[in-house]
Order: structure tokens, then C-alpha cells, then sequence
């Protein structure tokens, strides 16, 4: 088994929103990074993966097991951090060691207590008194500490500061060192992502717009910025949404190289995710 | 007349276990000045001692033309303010927070705040406990520039938002200081959001101001350099501002890109971001 | 200030509808088992309640954080809290007042007890908040449930205390006379712990 996330054909339909039959492939050894507005679907795709909510259409492969059938074995090897979860706030961090144990067969207390210790976590504390950004990590170490498989992180980094994202971000990078192990991760901090995601899935409006390599995706897609003028010469084919401001367009091009032989463009901007993001979205054909 | 929208000066304030520490920094009239700094190294004390949510020992406060360290109402009535997550009572609806506000705020622009939900697409009639985390914001900025606001105060207010909305926001951001007299300090841990529209960066530690440099300076002149042990050696020591030794090698801060490219020609130097910056001056060595 | 009302007055008419019924129909059932004034502390009491947990709620969404930075004073905002509660509470007691008239017009009878209850209105609505209003601002969130709690059973048995003082002490045997005074001492209680805490609260957190 390659893949140790297979997601195809995954539907699920709710009164104001619509998943509709998204698919994608994480394959072992990687991170995957998951992007989309708010409202897009990550989350409700991510829920349906873990079988938190229920009634999906599709078929969801962890490990090459099905997630349905195999769901109590599966979950012994994956580490989740949702964005809405949360942990009773009267409990004291090593009140979650002592019931996590009675949990997971392989939660490593030693390697939890070590990640409180290397987070700056205090264990005696209540998590009531626990600011927005300990509580991120708290989870982290959570998630980490039973040695999961497969990580399956939704905003993990929302709310913490540059030196603790760093932090964070170092070890999905060990984690992944493992090559029998895969991240799946969703945030808003695409910067994060440029740094340590091996694929980029981008989710909009219910429906997968893309799923490539990161690499893939830099080389090919691209920024283009002309005149009015110019923007009027350029075929409706060449680009995939632009952009209008004051003073010029903007273009999101998705083969940079042909688009630069056909129009003799000289440099075509270098993309990042968040302009990638803003341009598909906001952007019209 | 002031240049500055806000002028501090030696804010102090003392808690058992944190210190913030003669913070000293200035909002020049017509800027946007980015806050930035680790979890609890002082940044929401600063920001909450200047509006006077806490008391601080010691330190003064200039806002906006008024008197030293007095924020009257009228100050008030200039100072619109954006907190991360929910502002307001959550049983309301936008007409019934309109009415409210109408009643607080001398110069509530009505049909202001009404065109700026209809921008935002904020439903009138539902309660705010049903909006989404980024309605909700927008919504706190709706009503920070629907009263004639001279000076906006961001307290992280684009957490958790994604790279769409945000980008929304600091385009009215922009707008708002096209104004000549309008200013805007905002707090932010993401900080390509920062360097896209802020002019000056303030950056603190531990209770403590350690830079408030240009955005410019920042980006074009400092940089960072690597090299090897031997080369690290070459280097004079009032260069380097702080280093980190990798496992490949030496990374050094420097101030001045162009001179020290000059000085070192066998030393790689590359650009760097302002997370890069906060990096090095947390965890690398003077 | 006006604004601030206004927030309450929202904030509460939107709170009010479980509570509120709930309290009428128990006030109904009550009143056919001891008398139909009865409705009117049982109305005038849950209506004050709701404004002194807006304190709370307020402190838990931010709007209190937010409401320091509103051209307001803080001796404004906590003053918008001790007019609510005695608005409500009046209205509470107009509102059950005009139950218990319906009630006894309905029923063709008299109650020689209406005194007494709309004095029992006034004296445990104004002494619990009194302790009340200060204690919800100064402390977290779950010791001002105990807090209002201790508070309405103190007073019922602070208003019993004072009620034999005046009978015994003073020598008042006159009912209407003794919850007169009592009321009196009652508003000027109140009034005090509204200049205190206006006074002294500086610090919301």
C-alpha cells in the first residue's frame, strides 16, 4: 500500500452547503496540505475521514483499511488536533496523561510529559488558566504522543506566534522522517505550508479545484501582470481567473512556461499559495 | 497638532511572574504600525494599558491631540477598536447593535455601518451568535469604521481567518489610511500579512522593545547570512546583530545588506522575512 | 449610558422568554395554593436575576473589554447595571401586579396579602442586589452563581431578621409599617452599594 490516506468520490450533502465527490491521494512519507476558505469544506472533509460525522457518500481509505469497518483499529494510529476541540477545562494536563493511557495501546507517558516540558507547558496548571496558544500545543502533544501513523491536523498552527509555529512545523518535519508515516494538514498560515507540505489540495465551494505536488504547482502556475490593454489581447484560454485593479490586471496562469513563449513575456511573477488562493477565489473568467 | 496618533513612553507594568518594561514606541499620523512579538511577551498588556483596560505603575500615553495620559470620552469617540474573536453580546442582532451604538457613539455613521454589511454580506436579521468566526470579524471592523474612527487598534484581528478574507480586510485597512490623519496599530502573529501593509514594525520580547524599525529597513537591508565555521570567525562581531549555529553551518542577522555584501563577498546572503527576524532575535545567540 | 441600557434592554428581552413563562405559569399554579400576589415577587425576582447574570455574560463575550474602549465611563457602565436591575424589577412588579389584579377580578376575590408581597419584592430584590451587582463584577464566573445564590437565601433571612428587630425592639406590631421602613432601609442600602462600587470597581477583570 502506497497511499496511506485514499479519499474518493466523498459526498456529503447539507441544506446550505454541498460536498461533491472529492478525491484525493496522500501518499506515504508525505505531507499534504489542505487549503480553502472558510465554509469551503476542509473541515466537514476531514470530519467525514475520521467518521466524526456520518451519512457521506464514498469510500475513505486509512492505511488501506476502510474507515468504517476498521474504524476502532485505524484511530489507534492516527493523531487528530480539530480546530473545535477542546479538552475540559477543570482537568490538568496530567489528568489527560492518566485517562489517554487507559486509550490508546501504545500512548508513550514519558514522550508526553517530555513534549509538556519541551513546549513550556506547565502539568499542574488547570487548562482553564492555559492561553489560546498553549492550548494548540497541548493538543499537539496529545495528538503525538500515543506514535501515531498518520497525523491529521486541522488549523494546528491558528493563534500561535511565528517562534512557536516554527517550533511546531520542526516536528511534523521529524515526524515525516518516518517514511511510513503522513501528515494531513489543513491551515489558513499557507506560509507554513510553502515551508513543509509536499502536496497542496485546494478545496472550494465543496469541490476539489486542485490537488498537486507543491513543486508541481510552482513551477506551472504563475501571476501575470499587464495593462488593460494588453490584458485584452491575451486569449480566453491562456489563463484561468484574473483580476482587476486600479492600475493593471492581474492573471493566474497555470502553465507558465507556454504562456511566456506565446506572449514573449520575460518574467512571470513566482506564485504563493495566497495569492493562488485569493486569485481563485476572488478572481473572475 | 501632533504628528503622532499615538506617542508611548516608558509603559510599565508589573505582574508576579511578567514584566512589561519601559515599552516606548510611536504611531505616526497616516501609518500602520505592526505590533509583533511571542505569546505573552507583552503585546495585548500594551495595547490594553493604552486604552486603559489595565492600569499600568508607570508611563505616559499621548492618543490622538489629547491631554498626557487621560483618555476622555471624547478620545473615545476617535478610537475604534478590534479584539480577536467576539465583541459583542451574542443575542444581538445588526439593528438591534446598530441602535446601540447609535446611542453610544456621538458620530455613528448609520449608513455607514449598514453599507459595510452589505459589503461583507452580514445578514441584518440573525442573531451574532450564528455568524462564523471570519463574519464575526468583519463585523468588528464594520463597526471600528462606522464612527468616524481617527485610529484603529487591531488586537490580533485576522487569527484564524483564511487568506481570502484577510485579504479583504487589509485592503480596508489600506483604504482607511489613505486618510491623511487616520492611523492604524494592529498586533499580528501573521506576519506576511504585516509586511504587506505596514509601515513601521515594532517588535517585543519578553516586556521589551527591541526594535521599531521601517517595514523597508526590514526587508531590504537586513538580511542573513551563512557560512561555515571559518568564515563565521572572519566576521567583525559589530556586524552581526545575533547568530544561530545550524547543523550545516552559521546563520548570522545583519542590519546592512549592501555594505556587509561588499565587506564578505565569499558569504551567502540571503533575504529575509520579519518571521525570520523575530526567529533569530528569540532564539539566536549576540 | 443610554446605549448601554439599551444593550440590556435587548440582551434581556431576549433572555427573558423561557424564564419568564416558566416563572408565570409556576406564579399561576402558586397562586391558587397561597394567593395570588404571590406572581408578583415571583415575576419582579427572575426579571432582576437576568440582569445581574448579563454581568457575567457580558465579562464572558468580551463586551465588557469592549465596552471600556466606548466613549463611556466605567462609572457609567457599572451605573447602566444598578438602573437595569431596579428597572426591571419595578416592571417585574407591574407586571405582576396586573397578573394578580386579572386574577383576583377572574376569581371574584380579594387578597390581603399584596402588601406583603410587593414589599417582599422590593426588599429582596434591592438587598440581594445590592451584594450582587459588586460581587458579579469583581469575581470569576462560577463563585458568582454561589454568590447569587447565598445572596437571595441571606436576604430572606436578613428580612426576617429585621422584621422581629422592629416588632420587638421597635415595638411596631403594624405590618405595612415594619416593610415600609424595611423597604426604606433597603433602597438606602442599595443606594450605597451603587456609590461604592461605582466608586471602587476600577479594575474589571
Amino acid at each position: 500500500m502506497e497511499n496511506i490516506l485514499e479519499v474518493k468520490n466523498l459526498s456529503k450533502k447539507y441544506t446550505e452547503f454541498e460536498l461533491k465527490n472529492i478525491s484525493f491521494e496522500l501518499p506515504k512519507g508525505m505531507i499534504m496540505g489542505f487549503i480553502g476558505e472558510n465554509g469551503a469544506g476542509k473541515t466537514t472533509t476531514i470530519k467525514s475521514i475520521l467518521n466524526i460525522i456520518g451519512n457521506y457518500k464514498g469510500e475513505v481509505k486509512v492505511f488501506g483499511l476502510d474507515n468504517k469497518n476498521d474504524e476502532r483499529e485505524i484511530k489507534e494510529d492516527i493523531g487528530v488536533v480539530l480546530d473545535d476541540m477542546f479538552f475540559p477545562e477543570i482537568l490538568l494536563p496530567k489528568d489527560i496523561n492518566t485517562i489517554m493511557k487507559d486509550v490508546y495501546k501504545k500512548w508513550d507517558s514519558d514522550l508526553y510529559f517530555k513534549y509538556l516540558t519541551d513546549f513550556n507547558l506547565p502539568k499542574d496548571k488547570q487548562i482553564k488558566t492555559y492561553s489560546k496558544g498553549m492550548r494548540k500545543k497541548l493538543e499537539i502533544a496529545t495528538a503525538l504522543s500515543h506514535h501515531p501513523k498518520l497525523l491529521i491536523l486541522d488549523e494546528p498552527t491558528s493563534g500561535l506566534d511565528p517562534i512557536a509555529r516554527n517550533e511546531v512545523i520542526d516536528i511534523f518535519r521529524d515526524f515525516i522522517q518516518n517514511e511510513e508515516c503522513g501528515v494531513l494538514l489543513s491551515s489558513h498560515i499557507t506560509t507554513d505550508l510553502e515551508h513543509i507540505a509536499d502536496y497542496i489540495t485546494f478545496i472550494n465551494n465543496g469541490e476539489i479545484i486542485l490537488s498537486k505536488t507543491k513543486d508541481e504547482l510552482i513551477e506551472q502556475y504563475g501571476i501575470v501582470k499587464c495593462t488593460e490593454s494588453e490584458f485584452k489581447k491575451i486569449d480566453n484560454q491562456d489563463y484561468i481567473k484574473y483580476k482587476k485593479t486600479k492600475y493593471e490586471c492581474e492573471l493566474l496562469v497555470e502553465n507558465k512556461n507556454e504562456f511566456k513563449k506565446k506572449y514573449n513575456v520575460n518574467t512571470i511573477d513566482k506564485i504563493s499559495l495566497e495569492d493562488l488562493m485569493v486569485l481563485m477565489v476572488k478572481g473572475e473568467k | 497638532m501632533s504628528n503622532y496618533a499615538l506617542k508611548l513612553t516608558n509603559i510599565t507594568k508589573k505582574y508576579d511572574d511578567f514584566l512589561l518594561d519601559n515599552v516606548s514606541f510611536n504611531v505616526p499620523k497616516g501609518n500602520i504600525v505592526g505590533l509583533i512579538g511571542e505569546n505573552g511577551s507583552g503585546k495585548s498588556t500594551t495595547l490594553n494599558s493604552i486604552l486603559d483596560i489595565i492600569e499600568r505603575d508607570f508611563g505616559d500615553v499621548f492618543i490622538l491631540d489629547g491631554e498626557k495620559n487621560k483618555i476622555s470620552n471624547d478620545i473615545r469617540e476617535k478610537i475604534g477598536v478590534v479584539f480577536d474573536g467576539n465583541n459583542f453580546p451574542e443575542d444581538l442582532t445588526l439593528e438591534k447593535l446598530n441602535n446601540v451604538l447609535k446611542a453610544i457613539y456621538s458620530n455613528w455613521e448609520e449608513n455607514k455601518f449598514y453599507e459595510l454589511l452589505e459589503k461583507f454580506s452580514l445578514p441584518k436579521n440573525k442573531k451574532i451568535k450564528k455568524f462564523s468566526k471570519g463574519m464575526k470579524m468583519k463585523l468588528s471592523i464594520s463597526v471600528a469604521l462606522s464612527h468616524k474612527a481617527q485610529l484603529l487598534i487591531l488586537d490580533e484581528a485576522t487569527s484564524g481567518l483564511d487568506p481570502v478574507v484577510r485579504d479583504d480586510i487589509l485592503d480596508i485597512l489600506l483604504d482607511f489610511v489613505q486618510e491623511e490623519n487616520n492611523s492604524i496599530l494592529m498586533s499580528s502573529h501573521i506576519t506576511s500579512d504585516l509586511e504587506k501593509i505596514a509601515d513601521y514594525i515594532v517588535f517585543i520580547h519578553k516586556g521589551k522593545v527591541i526594535f521599531e524599525e521601517t517595514k523597508d529597513n526590514l526587508i531590504y537591508n537586513y538580511g542573513i547570512m551563512k557560512c561555515k565555521l571559518k568564515e563565521f570567525n572572519d566576521i567583525e562581531k559589530k556586524d552581526i546583530i545575533r547568530y544561530r549555529k545550524m547543523d550545516y553551518g552559521y546563520e548570522i542577522l545583519i542590519k546592512n545588506k549592501k555594505e556587509l555584501e561588499k565587506k564578505y563577498p565569499n558569504v551567502i546572503m540571503d533575504n529575509i522575512k520579519i518571521e525570520d527576524i523575530m526567529l533569530m532575535y528569540v532564539k539566536g545567540c549576540e | 449610558m443610554k446605549g448601554l441600557l439599551l444593550k440590556d434592554f435587548y440582551v434581556t428581552k431576549a433572555n427573558i422568554s423561557v424564564a419568564f413563562l416558566s416563572c408565570i405559569v409556576m406564579a399561576i399554579g402558586l397562586s391558587i395554593v397561597i394567593s395570588p400576589s404571590v406572581v408578583i415577587i415571583l415575576v419582579a425576582i427572575p426579571l432582576s436575576m437576568i440582569v445581574s447574570s448579563t454581568i457575567i455574560s457580558d465579562k464572558k463575550n468580551k463586551w465588557t473589554q469592549f465596552a471600556i474602549t466606548l466613549p463611556v465611563t466605567k462609572k457609567q457602565i457599572i451605573s447602566s447595571k444598578y438602573i437595569a436591575y431596579l428597572f426591571w424589577t419595578v416592571l417585574g412588579m407591574l407586571i405582576g401586579s396586573l397578573v394578580c389584579y386579572i386574577i383576583l377580578k377572574v376569581t371574584n376575590t380579594t387578597d390581603e396579602y399584596i402588601n406583603i408581597f410587593m414589599g417582599f419584592s422590593v426588599i429582596i430584590s434591592l438587598l440581594s442586589g445590592s451584594f450582587i451587582i459588586p460581587c458579579n463584577f469583581i469575581l470569576p464566573e462560577e463563585n458568582s452563581l454561589i454568590g447569587t445564590i447565598l445572596a437571595y437565601s441571606m436576604t430572606s433571612g436578613v428580612l426576617a431578621l429585621f422584621i422581629h428587630v422592629i416588632k420587638k425592639v421597635m415595638g411596631v406590631s403594624n405590618m405595612n409599617l415594619t416593610l415600609l421602613i424595611i423597604c426604606s432601609i433597603s433602597i438606602i442600602i442599595y443606594l450605597i452599594s451603587w456609590y461604592i462600587t461605582q466608586k471602587k470597581i476600577t479594575n474589571f477583570n
